[in-house]
């Protein structure tokens, strides 16, 4: 077999390398880049389907779906919440969107942490081991991504409840604005999920300490416009021994891959 | 709990989240990279070009800092050269992790990793970690490119611990730390992944004692079913299926349209572009677009962000194509940039206007010492134009020749 294109180069160089002598088109090149400030358009703000079997389930891309989360849209959802049903559906047999028999490799050691759930109960995440724990990052000024994946979260909690291992799991739903996010606050927020639970639990504490948490999980934040801020937006899966076995992205965060993960997960235990 | 769920308002929510969400149209977006990156949404800045030197002593490879504001008084100027402190590495591709602080940088030839701080300060890179015996650690040689998936990267590597053999892939957490390998039936070279199908693809090439022999010393019975296409379940990191099509498939992309479950790649040996498209059942069907025009030798395969061209670098026919796919079952040739040398390695930018591209592959083909890294514009008609106000020359450079490769923009 030979390589047609790579082997039979060009014996020479074809062509001058300079300057077309040619303009470029009416209006450059002043007219394109001086178009950038009415071009600026975020990338990925439109809903995309989530597998085969589920038509009717979006998820926004890149976790920049501001534009199409309107504020009434967002009061409805921290009013209620997304129904199983109309979410992700159960993934139906053979479904390629989602695998029941994930590879979850390990990662690295979940880094220790204590910091102050919105009871003000302190929570040590190694005072946690032999449960999964889904450690999530978010602040409660945010008012596109994060009520989304906490009603994701909402959704997954319920999965595993009418399975039997809720039980087994808990989430941690971590600040990443402790300046803004008091315990009251994250209180009031995790009420409006109806989440606040033993198994669901909102920490923050003083900044600097939590921002160690943060370091540690690689989570900056930069604050791009006033009352936003900018992070990663990673979820971490802990296995049963404090190891994390899985992250996430926030925008392309399915629960019903979460689900069959955490399955897995306790399933190693037996 | 049950009883509190079923209190929500379901039906009503879900209409409203649709009726918001489908009128958004098509959008921008910073294509070819990671759809788990944060992309660009703005015009670059900056441009970092992984580069190495064009003679043997010439000292060690680089990471070129490039002013691309063209509100810069330094405006197309190499603002200053990182080096990581050896030579011989091959430098070749690069990729952001997934928060864009950092970028890996891969060399083909020494099996090392070099990665770069990008984000404390985007003008000013810093070498952070180098890391050395890959092919130790892996299993696995010949670096091409990393990939970002949530937390770590992915990096497609051609051939096995000693540069013979197949390769696979490998996983690393951002800052280094190797996770696991992954090993494939053929010479990884390029990973591209649509997340919300549980999908990835490996194209394929050379094993790495291939592509670092003079090009008079490739033998084709070295190489492993270099004319397949690897498609993968993503969660549970396991090839399910392989299509067969013509050799050397390098680049692939996959469309952004919403919903959209096709892409393209290209075949350099074959002179070809082919759809891969997953059906139904999560299978894939895979077959030739078109025959590019004969000697074009295809070398990358960039997209617009609205899915409607795709544009190749021909290396050996010293062309540039556009190629309208708006009609995606009838792709045609769009318009053609001449005159350039040996275009490689390409880069569009997030609204699609400007295409920058350079001009060395490998030091082991490269046929012209005409090094340079050159812009097209791009019309909203899709045609294109060379840029003769940007152009930089790596041939003449005062500290010695070098061949630029991979580009990344901030």
């Amino acid at each position: 077999m030979m390589l047609e294109s790579v082997l039979a180069v060009a014996p020479a160089e074809a062509g001058g390398f300079g300057p077309r002598a040619a303009p470029l088109w009416a209006g450059e090149p002043g007219a394109a880049r001086g178009s950038y400030a009415l071009d600026r358009e975020d990338p990925g703000l439109h809903l995309i389907p989530m597998g085969r079997s589920s038509p009717r389930a979006w998820v926004p891309i890149n976790g920049h779906a501001r534009r199409v989360l309107t504020w009434p849209l967002i009061a409805l959802l921290l009013s209620g919440g997304l129904d199983p049903a109309v979410a992700h559906d159960t993934p139906q047999p053979g479904d390629p969107s989602v695998s029941e028999a994930p590879h979850l490799a390990v990662i690295r050691d979940a880094p220790d942490f204590t910091l102050t759930d919105a009871a003000g109960r302190p929570v040590q995440l190694s005072a946690l081991r032999g449960r999964v724990v889904l450690i999530a990052f978010i602040y409660t000024t945010c008012v596109d991504a994060c009520p989304l994946l906490t009603q994701r979260m909402v959704l997954l909690e319920q999965r595993l409840q009418e399975t039997g291992l809720d039980a087994e799991t808990v989430f941690l739903s971590i600040t990443v604005d402790p300046e803004r996010d008091s315990t009251q606050v994250l209180g009031e927020y995790a009420a409006r999920f109806r989440a606040a639970s033993d198994r669901w639990r909102f920490l923050t504490d003083a900044p600097d300490r939590v921002r160690r948490v943060l370091n540690a999980y690689d989570e900056w934040t930069r604050q791009p416009a006033k009352g936003s801020l900018d992070h990663p937006a990673r979820l971490h899966l802990v296995d049963s021994n404090g190891r994390v076995r899985e992250i996430y992205n926030l925008a392309f965060f399915d629960e019903r891959q979460a689900y069959f993960d955490i399955r897995a997960l306790l399933n190693e235990r037996s | 709990m049950k009883s509190r769920l079923k209190q929500f308002p379901t039906k009503l929510i879900l209409a409203c989240a649709l009726a918001a969400a489908l009128p958004a149209g098509q959008a921008m977006a910073e294509t070819c990279l990671s759809p788990y990156i944060k992309g660009l949404k703005q015009p670059e800045k900056v441009m970092y070009l992984w580069t190495l030197p064009a003679t043997p002593n010439g000292g060690p490879d680089f990471l070129a800092v490039i002013d691309v504001n063209l509100a810069s008084a330094t405006y197309g100027k190499i603002l200053k050269k990182v080096h990581v402190g050896s030579s011989g590495n091959e430098a070749h591709h690069m990729g952001y992790t997934d928060d864009r602080t950092k970028i890996w940088a891969a060399s083909l030839n020494s099996n090392r990793f070099f990665i770069f701080d990008v984000g404390a300060d985007p003008m000013n890179p810093k070498l952070i970690r180098t890391i050395d015996n890959v092919a130790m650690t892996t299993g696995l040689s010949g670096p091409h490119t990393p990939y970002a998936i949530p937390g770590r990267m992915l990096v497609s590597m051609a051939s096995g611990p000693d540069g013979s053999g197949p390769g696979g892939i490998a996983e690393f957490t951002n800052d280094g730390e190797f996770v696991a390998s992954y090993k494939t039936t053929n010479h990884p070279y390029e990973t591209v992944i649509k997340p919300e199908f549980n999908r990835m693809i490996t194209s394929a090439w050379f094993p790495q004692k291939t592509f670092m022999s003079p090009l008079d010393k490739w033998d084709p019975k070295e190489w492993s079913n270099p004319n397949t296409m690897q498609v993968w379940d993503l969660k549970a990191r396991k090839v399910i299926q392989t299509l067969t099509g013509e050799p050397v498939n390098l680049a692939a992309r996959w469309m952004l349209k919403p919903g959209a479950r096709y892409g393209y790649n290209i075949s350099n040996g074959g002179n070809s572009i082919w759809m891969f498209e997953m059906k139904d059942d999560g299978t894939f069907s895979y077959k030739k677009s078109a025959e590019v025009p004969p000697g074009c030798g295809t070398a990358d395969l960039r997209q617009s962000p609205d899915d409607k061209y795709l544009y190749v670098s021909c290396f050996s026919s010293s062309e540039v194509h556009a190629w309208d796919i708006s009609d995606r079952d009838n792709i045609r040739l769009h318009d053609t940039i001449q005159g350039v040398v040996q275009p490689n390695m390409m880069h569009l930018t997030f609204d699609g206007k400007r295409l920058y591209f350079t001009n060395s592959a490998i030091s082991t083909i490269d046929y012209s010492p005409r090094y340079s890294l050159q812009l097209i514009q791009i019309g909203p008609d899709g045609r294109m134009k060379l840029d003769p106000n940007f152009k930089v020359d790596f041939s003449q450079a005062p500290d010695g020749p070098a061949r630029p490769h991979d580009m990344l923009l901030n």
